[in-house]
């Protein structure tokens, strides 16, 4: 049995989670989760995993895994791959997943993948914040509605607001022309939402992404993007047949940060790597 | 959602002088010039005369971003390009290539010896580049949008940006600041990176030959046009670069110059 820990560093929030793995019963004892905000980002990194560590109540970690953009934390006994990372943590949450989407705060990742989750193929959005998890973060900071509402709102819309490709910024003067227009709300929301999911399918179909996709990042909560998402891609499927069929779970965010302490428990297991990573100085590690 | 926040909002955008009236009418002007003028009862019967004669408008042509909503015949509507190229050779007659960095666009634009445009280049939908980027970085840093210039003038060994999106910007100003990197050279960075796109856009549209002028907002801010000299020298050789003070109104006079053009 080995108890391993994934940290899964975010360009906005910093994921940890404890894992029991022994052979193919791999359970999740704890997970945490914290915003970077403007603080530095070993501190965060240092509390997120303390949360995680004292949630699971273990003595010891054998292995601490980290994913993401964690070059070199102190904590860390190895680190992986975000793509290999998000693909071994979408195959946990959802056994049929043959590809991922991560949505996250500044970049969307498509990944494609076997059953065993060897990476197939891998595209990330570049160059700008356009359809991130910011951008729909400031449009809804415009438009005075909280994180919470964003997806029932969008739900609620009876005639979407066409929303050509915009920036980030930009988008400011954009949602205030169409308050003053008049667009409800909810309009406004699922517009943004359609052109998001429009750029997403393009993202996923430029790696020959098809059958179950799993959706994680922190956006995977959101299910107006997820029903445009569902949309889209029954829409560009239309030629080829069967529409993709698109997973969340309640612990897509933590999908990177599972898939690190999965690789974690591996690599601690092939090397045949001994003694703790970390051990908790409170309790007395006797066992 | 109020009218008092969506103006808020909008003030964001805009330095505020922008939207200060002027301070003084012009019969208010020519008063106190007047004032200061010894034995001066012959000229000010004929000034007086003429302040007196009352003013119609004989045309007038809109403008700019919003030139869609002002009440005014489709023929009486120039595009901002036209425009910014006839007010800047009417502030600087020598004129032959333009700079306007706005709110939310850039433009550079190559006139003939008339003003005229012969042709330009314009970023498109993307605040890289355009002042709303330095707006973006001053909430990031919530500094006031006229502090940003001062501070990063005190900067000795400016940083490198690599980002070229606003808002990854902002990431990588957040990250730097807390590896321990001092704020005016970050500063200097991210004012040389807005120039650097604007550098890109003079190249496309057929560089600097001859007489340069720069407008918009952005060239009230000293770290900006400081950066803009640098950058011109290294590409084009030293040169000066004008700048009126009054160059947030280069598309108005314009506009105005149109208007006079087809009044006549």
């Amino acid at each position: 049995m080995r108890i391993t820990a994934g940290i899964d560093v975010g360009t906005a929030a910093v994921k940890a989670v404890v894992m029991r793995v022994e052979g193919r019963d791999q359970t999740i004892l704890s997970q945490a989760v914290r915003r970077i905000r403007r603080r530095a980002v070993a501190s965060v990194v240092e509390e997120t995993f303390g949360a995680a560590c004292s949630a699971a109540g273990v003595a010891a970690i054998d292995y601490v895994a980290t994913t993401g953009e964690a070059d070199e934390s102190p904590l860390a006994t190895g680190h992986f791959y975000g793509m290999t990372a998000h693909a071994r943590g979408a195959l946990h949450l959802e056994p049929r997943a043959r590809a991922v989407l991560d949505i996250g705060a500044l970049h969307a990742r498509a990944v494609a993948m076997d059953e065993r989750g060897k990476v197939t193929g891998y595209k990330m959005t570049s160059q700008c914040a356009s359809g991130s998890g910011q951008f729909l973060e400031n449009i809804a900071r415009y438009l005075g509605v909280s994180q919470a509402e964003i997806g029932p709102l969008s739900l609620a819309s009876s005639r979407p607001e066409p929303v050509s490709s915009i920036c980030a910024v930009l988008a400011e003067t954009d949602v205030i022309n169409m308050v003053s227009r008049g667009v409800a709300t909810a309009d406004i929301l699922r517009g943004i939402h359609e052109s998001m999911a429009g750029r997403f399918a393009r993202l996923l179909q430029s790696i020959g992404a098809g059958g179950v996709i799993f959706v994680s990042g922190g956006l995977a909560a959101d299910e107006g993007l997820e029903a445009a998402l569902r949309e889209a891609l029954g829409r560009t499927a239309r030629d080829s047949g069967i529409p993709p069929e698109i997973v969340r779970h309640p612990l897509s965010a933590y999908a990177g940060a599972i898939g690190a302490a999965l690789w974690g428990a591996f690599r601690h297991a092939r090397l045949g790597m001994g003694g703790a990573a970390w051990t908790a100085t409170t309790a007395t590690a006797t066992g | 959602m109020s009218f008092d926040l969506l103006a808020g909002l909008y003030d964001k955008c805009i330095v505020k002088v922008e939207n200060e009236p002027p301070g003084l009418g012009f019969q208010e002007h020519i008063g106190r010039a007047l004032e200061r003028v010894e034995d001066s009862s012959a000229v000010r019967a004929e000034i007086e005369g003429a302040v007196a004669t009352p003013l119609t408008v004989i045309g007038s042509v809109g403008t700019g971003y919003g030139r869609a909503r002002l009440p005014f015949p489709k023929e009486q509507i120039r595009s901002e390009i036209l425009c910014h190229g006839l007010g800047a050779h009417a502030l600087f007659p020598g004129t032959r290539t333009v700079l306007d960095i706005g709110g939310q666009d850039t433009k550079a634009i190559q006139v003939d010896a008339q003003g005229i445009v012969t042709g330009f280049q314009m970023n498109d939908r993307c605040a890289a580049g355009c002042g709303r980027y330095l707006g973006y970085i001053a909430d990031e840093m919530n500094m006031g949008l006229h502090e940003l210039a001062p501070l990063a003038l005190a900067s000795r060994r400016p940083v490198r940006i690599t980002s070229t999106c606003t808002v990854f910007a902002g990431a990588e100003l957040r990250e730097r600041l807390s590896l321990g990197e001092k704020r005016e050279d970050i500063l200097a960075g991210l004012h040389r990176a807005v120039i650097l796109r604007a550098m890109s856009l003079l190249a496309r549209s057929g560089g600097i030959e001859e007489e340069f002028t720069f407008t918009g907002g952005v060239a009230r801010n000293a770290a900006a046009v400081a950066a803009l000299g640098t950058l011109v020298a290294e590409n084009y050789g030293r040169r000066r670069i004008n700048i009126s003070p009054d160059s947030i109104y280069t598309g108005a006079l314009g506009a105005a110059l149109f208007a006079r053009r087809s009044a006549a």
